[in-house]
């Protein structure tokens, strides 16, 4: 009957019958309580549909001109400003922001930073026992005072949004253009099939005849990773080659590269060529298993070393670090696609204590909680994982400060809207109380992008800061961190250098520029400890 | 407005309604829904509504003056006006700060004068520029040869040329598409109805659920740093973004074709299943159709097309193909990418031809795989150009091409279940999908109502993100 009805209906009333049936279905979802979670709109909490197109007039469109002229012309004016009125205008500051070169001054001048080189930025460093980078900053003012040799070395990790080297390569760029490039720092031997990128450097490698196992898989039973937290096993026929980059500002040169392995009693060999010259074998043997370091000088200039297995049995290699003479900054890169912050554990405890000092690493940055973002756990567990690895990578050092790098903000599409996964201000929090117990520093990235829903805006933000998945970022979202975090460290530095002043005259004005390491002939800076507040 | 949202549901609820409400004042409707296309225009950005509706009015203007007079001089001096008013704003908006740059980076690289900062406009390219440019000089065109009576009536103009639903990206209408059509009595039929509905259902679909996926998943995060990923990922991500740029195109000509419909109005297809073709010429018969028989009928042709000498037909192929390709955007890596479909075309046809081969000749099932295979592996790594930022992106997306490296630990289980399931029924009989349809006509109204709702929630819970916009709207 009803059927019949249907059939003999004009064509617009079935179209009005649908769009009846229709929104009375919709309007079930007003009415019905289980089923609100699908209502088309909320009142009160969003404008209404078409209306709301009109009280947005002037914004402009995500896609607008990506085929024609307006495609990221952040470089005028009016560019500028709408992408400050999009993300903030500390954000929109520090796109495309760069470093104020100053030249080297003499150990007797007075040593300050210009609150100019820092401008722009909202969120600081915080380190209320002062204890969280003292060594770092002493390091810091013998490289600024350019003492001979005074290389400062940050080794920062993280997890995927680190492991692109987009926010630590900007960071390096700025350290190394301020106070000097001492190299590009440490790499993996080989990658293997892992996805691994560093800016400013060359490498290559055959893949196939490496067998590589990282910290965040936990596949080495004993827990020798490595300074990078990879394990690149050399198999008969693997190669690798490492160099300078080819251009850019920072990384052309280096004087020294390190090459970092195991030693064990069935080690066997592998070959160095630096610039396709001088073949030399080194012996990975040895009566009892341990971290190595070999080293290679050169003149200062591009150079490339090239490492072949050998001979005899198995060659573990950890990476090979490319520096220069100093005085200057060395920036690691040590990010892991899909770590997260507790997979640092998996270290064994004096296998990363000797990692570090061989190193000769004076700030730790521990850049994590982009992966734990969605895991369902409680603040308290986030803090208790975060509190054993600071212990396991600090270990009681007061020489090596440490810092904690908040994560992105991170979103999710709730009910069609992007907004912040209510685990990200749960790590923050357990990150900074974390930090604050083990007198490490804190930086609050989270809210240097703009905290609750930043993400939202820095998708929308044109160009695009902030990439689809809602968790990573482009790398012009990318270049906005690693600036904001380099001026926090710069103002960091200038807080000390003024407290230093106030309490005592210049106390490094010592040619030393640092001590020896015993284990492995790099210089590893030392330094007292004392306590200053901070910001 | 995006079609993709609740906002243009609505909108069209109001238009359509508005529309038929309004059926016994014929002139009132129109003016109704020219009002709403404006309306629909301005939600982008109201300023550009004056471009528009200026080249609306010239075009108008020039229809007329054409069609008076039987001078041959005067005919052309009009047609010459409606040009290069209408190419001129094209090339302004779209093309300047290219043409700009490339001057620049050309006397850089090959006579060493380093201009610093070129002329720059920093303007929005105005939404739908490169659609309704076309559809308006395509009126002027036919006039001016003969093949179509201006219309005296500006609001029946103006709404051909800002009718809302194919405004922003089209398909390309011509005035002899639309026109005749207004000018009869608009009648809605029952199967208009069925198929207007069924038609936005799976333009949503294709949109939301297909493309939008793709994007966010895979093809963004690839692109954005193909340096973190294999070669074999890059590959997967290059198939990802062919579907997702069909889904995302075809499911907005979907969502137009089904709105026009709703109104009784009839809008041109645009897509045949462009991948089952078997040679990039079929590609380009199957792939936004509208705008590549528009450059053959006001291109191609009046060039001579094939019936020239063959240097000359290679060169009248050639030089339409890479406009075809240019016509997407001002970019080095748009310039690229029309070159290479303009060579693939030009050396299909020399091979063509020396086989000595017709257009009744048939391959073996085997031979035809084997060309369909082919040419959507040009179609995929051409992509690259299509898709990249950059000239630096697609050289990065081709270095980690070429490194060999054959991991898929990237690539989510959604990802591959939703990239053979959209292969696999690209390949599917059309009717398998035509009785998806069949059975959508066969239910009862109120049936269809809830349905559609129903499509609604879902599509609001398995949406990616925010509402996000159409490929093709950027061109």
């Amino acid at each position: 009957m009803l059927k019949r009805i249907y059939r003999q209906l004009t064509p617009l009333q079935h179209l009005t019958t649908v769009t009846v049936f229709m929104f009375a279905a919709c309007a079930l979802t007003y009415v019905i309580p289980p089923i609100e979670g699908l209502r088309p709109w909320i009142p009160g909490e969003e404008d209404f549909p078409i209306v709301r197109l009109f009280k947005r007039w002037g914004e402009i469109p995500a896609f607008a001109g990506h085929g024609g002229s307006y495609r990221g012309s952040t470089n005028t004016k009016a560019g500028a400003e709408r992408l400050a009125e999009a993300v903030g205008e500390t954000v929109a500051a520090n796109l495309g922001a760069k470093p104020i070169v100053t030249p080297p001054i003499k150990a007797e001048d007075e040593l300050t930073i210009d609150p100019t080189e820092y401008a722009g930025i909202s969120v600081y460093i915080e380190d209320p026992t002062g204890r969280g980078m003292r060594a770092f900053y002493e390091t810091l003012e013998k490289t600024a005072r350019a003492q001979n040799g005074a290389i400062t070395r940050v080794g920062h990790y993280g997890d995927s949004s680190i492991a692109t080297d987009l926010i630590t390569s900007t960071v390096r760029e700025n350290l190394q253009a301020r106070f000097g490039d001492a190299g590009h720092g440490f790499v993996l031997a080989a990658k293997g099939y892992i996805p691994y990128k560093h800016r400013g450097v060359r490498q290559s490698s055959n893949p196939e005849d490496w067998d590589v196992r990282e910290v965040v898989r936990r596949q080495d039973r004993d827990g020798h990773y490595g300074y990078g937290g990879v394990q690149s096993r050399a198999m008969r026929g693997a190669w690798a080659r490492v160099g300078t980059a080819k251009r850019g500002d920072v990384g052309t040169r280096a004087s020294r590269f390190y090459i970092y392995y195991e030693e064990q009693p069935r080690g066997g060999k592998f070959s160095v060529r630096l610039d396709k010259e001088n073949r030399e074998i080194v012996s990975t043997k040895a009566e009892a298993r341990g971290d190595a370091v070999y080293s290679i000088e050169a003149t200062d200039g591009p150079h490339v070393i090239e490492l072949r297995y050998a001979r005899g049995g198995p060659i573990n290699f950890y990476g090979v670090a490319i520096e220069r003479e100093g005085p200057g900054v060395v920036y690691d890169s040590l990010g892991l696609v899909g770590a997260r912050a507790n997979r640092l554990l998996n270290y064994d405890e004096s296998h990363i204590k000797t990692q570090l000092e061989q190193r000769g690493v004076n700030l730790i940055v521990l850049g994590f909680g982009g992966n734990e973002a969605s895991d369902e756990r409680t603040e308290e567990a986030f803090y208790e994982d975060y509190l054993q690895v600071l212990r396991r990578m600090r270990q009681g050092r007061e020489d090596l400060s440490c810092l904690v790098f908040a994560p992105l903000d991170q979103a999710r599409r709730h009910r069609g809207r992007i907004r912040t996964l209510p685990t990200i201000p749960l790590i923050v929090a357990a990150q900074r109380r974390a930090a604050f117990d083990s007198e490490c520093a804190f930086y609050d990235t989270w809210q240097a992008m703009g905290g609750e829903d930043a993400m939202r805006r820095w998708y929308k933000a044109q160009p695009r800061l902030a990439m689809g998945d809602f968790r990573h970022a482009t790398p012009a979202g990318y270049e906005v961190i690693g600036n904001m975090f380099y001026k926090a460290i710069l103002a960091g530095f200038a807080d000390y250098l003024s407290d230093e002043s106030s309490a005592a005259p210049a106390s490094s004005t010592s040619t030393d520029a640092g001590s020896e390491s015993p284990d492995s002939g790099i210089p590893s800076s030392s330094a007292d400890s004392s306590t200053s507040p901070k910001r | 407005m995006l079609f993709n949202s609740l906002d243009y549901i609505l909108f069209l609820g109001i238009a359509v309604a508005g529309f038929w409400l309004l059926a016994r004042h014929a002139q009132l409707r129109i003016i109704f829904v020219f009002v709403a296309s404006c309306l629909f225009y301005m939600a982008w950005h109201p300023a550009y509504i004056v471009l528009i509706l200026g080249s609306t009015l010239v075009d108008y203007i020039v229809g007329l003056r054409i069609h008076a007079t039987d001078r041959p001089k005067a005919r052309k001096r009009w047609l010459i006006l409606s040009l290069v008013s209408n190419l001129g704003l094209l090339g302004l908006f779209k093309y300047f700060n290219f043409a700009s740059q490339a001057t620049a980076d050309v006397l850089g690289l090959f006579f060493g004068i380093e201009i610093a900062s070129p002329p720059f406009l920093d303007v929005l390219l105005p939404v739908g520029i490169s659609f309704y440019t076309f559809q308006t000089l395509s009126y002027t065109i036919d006039i001016y040869r003969r093949k179509l009576e201006p219309t005296r009536n500006f609001f029946q103009f103006a709404f051909f040329v800002t009718y809302f639903p194919q405004l922003v990206a089209g398909p390309i209408v011509r005035a002899s598409q639309l026109l005749p059509q207004l000018q009869r009595k608009i009648t809605l039929r029952d199967e208009q109805v069925t198929q207007g509905l069924f038609l936005i259902a799976s333009g949503m679909v294709k949109k939301v659920v297909i493309a939008d996926y793709l994007s966010v998943n895979l093809v963004d995060r690839v692109f954005d740093q193909p340096e973190l990923y294999s070669a074999a990922e890059i590959v997967i991500a290059l198939y990802g973004f062919t579907m997702q740029i069909y889904c995302d195109f075809s499911g907005y000509t979907d969502v137009a074709r089904g709105s026009a419909k709703l109104m009784g109005l009839e809008l041109p297809e645009n897509f045949d299943r462009p991948y089952q073709s078997a040679s990039p010429a079929e590609f380009w018969r199957r792939w936004h159709i509208t705008l590549s028989t528009w450059l053959r009928d006001y291109l191609y042709f009046p060039l001579g097309g094939s019936r020239v000498g063959p240097v000359r037909a290679y060169w009248n192929l050639w030089l339409t193909m890479f406009l075809i390709g240019i016509w997407h955007g001002a970019s080095w890596t748009f310039v690229f990418y029309a070159i290479l479909q303009s060579m693939a075309m030009v050396i299909h046809r020399f091979f063509y031809r020396r086989s000595g081969r017709t257009s009744d000749t048939v391959d073996t099932w085997r031979m035809h795989a084997f060309k369909v295979f082919w040419a959507l592996q040009f179609v995929v790594f051409s992509r690259i150009l299509f898709r990249a930022t950059n000239l630096q992106n697609a050289a990065d997306v081709t270095t980690r091409l070429a490194s060999g490296t054959f991991s898929v630990a990237q690539i989510s289980l959604g990802v591959w279940a939703m990239l053979l399931l959209t292969f696999a029924a690209h390949y599917t009989p059309k009717r398998w999908f035509e009785s998806i349809e069949l059975g959508f006509k066969s239910m009862p109204a109120p049936a269809q109502g809830v349905a559609l709702a129903a499509l609604g929630f879902v599509l609001s819970v398995v949406a990616t993100s925010e509402v996000v916009p159409y490929i093709y709207f950027q061109f």
